[in-house]
């Protein structure tokens, strides 16, 4: 997959993903706030509202926001299909999403089961409609890449996450009825529902978009394609193993060596995209070569530890492990993945929508000097929001095994990290507006 | 000089079409712009046919792809591509 593979012709209008993309660093924010707002307690139980309510704030928020934004940008990029009617599509997504994940946080940190109710239904149907949509254009594809596969597979996970997350949030409502026609506990629904969300729906993406966008902008040789063909089936049928098996029997030797089956595919995917950022032409520093160099080490570490517990079954009744993992993945591999990505993504698709604008309508000879991706956003910026970031993981991984005051600390310190990460991505965007109309109309 | 030499083989997205862009409002009557690059830059093409510019490629030795571009109207520059991309006997 390289890029000679995109057909830019084809891509949607800037508001499509950009509503998304802006959206994410405010749910970040909301994030931080409440990790500052509810401090030590928060982590001394995973079923406490509170870190549901965190953990919704930062897979959905975040996360899915974004993810959704990148599969409207991609899926015409790269597959040539038109959503249809793109702008309508994408602002009733980004409404029903919105106001899902707001009264979701809200109904949880309240305990008010009306809201959950809502939440539930403005999320399923703004999933429902996504589903239905890209599921259509992606099964319409004629031309199957690997980043196309990723992208079924994911959706495919992300259906599954769908049902599972309906039912737990269901069950804490206590609706009369189920989606799965088998009878599971919490405690399985809720680590089905979680490991099919990361594993599944995130993490296939992320290893998608992978193939794309590390050898694209970060000019390293391409992923192996032995290695692009096969690695997101070989995730998604070992975590499917790995379910039927923790269905049966959670706690057998087997279920849990079973975990490992999952973990090797992943430590693959991180070592290679290493190996290949090492091996890249132009060793220049940059931000987003630093985010994903983070992300593969945070990846490593969570297999690790995920890979120390079927040696070590203690370490599954252990109240914080299961936490720190949980942490690890989403703060130490996604996340910074994900911020990396942004820093390629907005100030490409900014610089792509002036350049066509100026190529559309003015004659060469008046042509106007667009600012170049670095020029969009800073770079000085953008690495003290890194820094930042860096230090507030540092805080939150201390702040599980000492809450006092590091939790705290690290909310303080992601606020002021989503607060410049905002700025940044504003910034970039007041940029586009400020030049869009000298690109309009040539002069007379 | 009939030959302007631009390496893009090594910048990442958008430095290499920024450059090439640039580089062709320079490029005089008789010139060419021979271009190194690392893929086949697929979206160029669409902005090379609109702007009233023709190209041809080939693999490199150096890098994966070489373009040589030149103005639609001029056959002399047009006739340099053609010389420089005939194999020598």
């Amino acid at each position: 997959m390289n890029v000679t593979q995109l057909s830019l012709q084809q891509t949607p209008p800037l508001s499509v993903p950009l509503r998304f993309f802006l959206t994410a660093p405010l749910f970040g924010l909301l994030a931080s706030g409440l990790l500052l707002y509810q401090g030590p307690s928060l982590f001394a139980s995973r079923w406490h509202f509170a870190i549901l309510a965190l953990t919704h704030t930062v897979t959905l928020g975040i996360i899915t926001m974004v993810m959704i934004g990148a599969f409207l940008q991609i899926l015409p990029v790269l597959a040539g299909i038109q959503i249809p009617r793109p702008r309508l599509v994408s602002t009733i997504l980004h409404l029903l999403l919105s106001l899902g994940i707001i009264m979701l946080i809200g109904g949880l940190l309240i305990a008010y089961p009306l809201l959950i109710h809502w939440a539930l239904l403005f999320l399923s149907l703004s999933f429902l409609l996504f589903i239905a949509i890209v599921g259509y254009c992606l099964f319409q594809v004629k031309t199957i890449t690997p980043i196309i596969i990723a992208m079924r597979l994911a959706l495919i996970a992300l259906t599954v996450t769908i049902i599972l997350g309906v039912d737990v949030g269901g069950a804490i409502i206590s609706w009369p009825f189920t989606l799965l026609p088998l009878k599971l506990s919490p405690l399985k629904l809720t680590n089905l529902h979680l490991a099919w969300g990361l594993i599944g729906w995130i993490a296939l993406l992320i290893i998608g978009v992978a193939y794309q966008m590390v050898p694209m902008f970060q000019i390293t040789p391409p992923y192996p394609t032995l290695l692009t063909r096969w690695l997101a089936p070989v995730i998604l049928t070992t975590l499917l193993i790995w379910t039927l098996l923790y269905i049966n029997d959670e706690n057998s030797p087997v279920t849990l060596l079973s975990t490992i089956l999952i973990g090797i595919p992943l430590g693959v995917f991180a070592i290679t995209t290493l190996y290949l950022q090492a091996k890249r032409l132009r060793k220049l520093a940059d931000v987003t070569l630093n985010y994903w160099r983070v992300g593969m080490v945070g990846l490593l570490i969570t297999i690790i530890g995920w890979f120390l517990i079927p040696f070590y079954p203690s370490l599954a009744n252990s109240p914080f492990y299961d936490i720190l993992l949980i942490v690890l993945f989403i703060a130490g591999f996604i996340l910074p993945v994900m911020q990396g990505m942004l820093y390629k993504i907005v100030p490409f698709l900014l610089w792509l929508h002036l350049q066509n604008q100026q190529l559309a309508n003015l004659p060469a000879s008046q042509a106007v000097k667009i600012p170049n991706m670095k020029q969009i956003i800073s770079e000085s910026w953008a690495y003290r929001q890194f820094w930042l970031y860096l230090t507030g993981l540092g805080f939150l991984i201390g702040g599980i095994l000492q809450p006092y005051p590091f939790i705290q600390v690290a909310g303080l310190i992601f606020i002021c990290s989503f607060l410049l990460l905002s700025y940044n991505f504003y910034h970039a965007l007041k940029l586009y507006i400020v030049i869009k109309p000298q690109l309009s109309q040539p002069k007379s | 000089m009939k030959e302007i030499f631009l390496d893009v083989s090594t910048l990442e997205p958008c430095e290499p079409l920024h450059r090439i862009l640039t580089a062709l409002t320079t490029l005089a009557k008789g010139e060419y712009l021979l271009v190194w690059h690392r893929l086949e830059p697929q979206p160029l093409y669409h902005i090379l046919k609109d702007q009233g510019f023709l190209w041809r490629i080939r693999q490199g030795l150096q890098v994966p792809i070489e373009i040589f571009i030149w103005r639609t109207d001029d056959a002399a520059a047009e006739s340099l591509v053609n010389h420089r991309m005939t194999p020598s006997l």
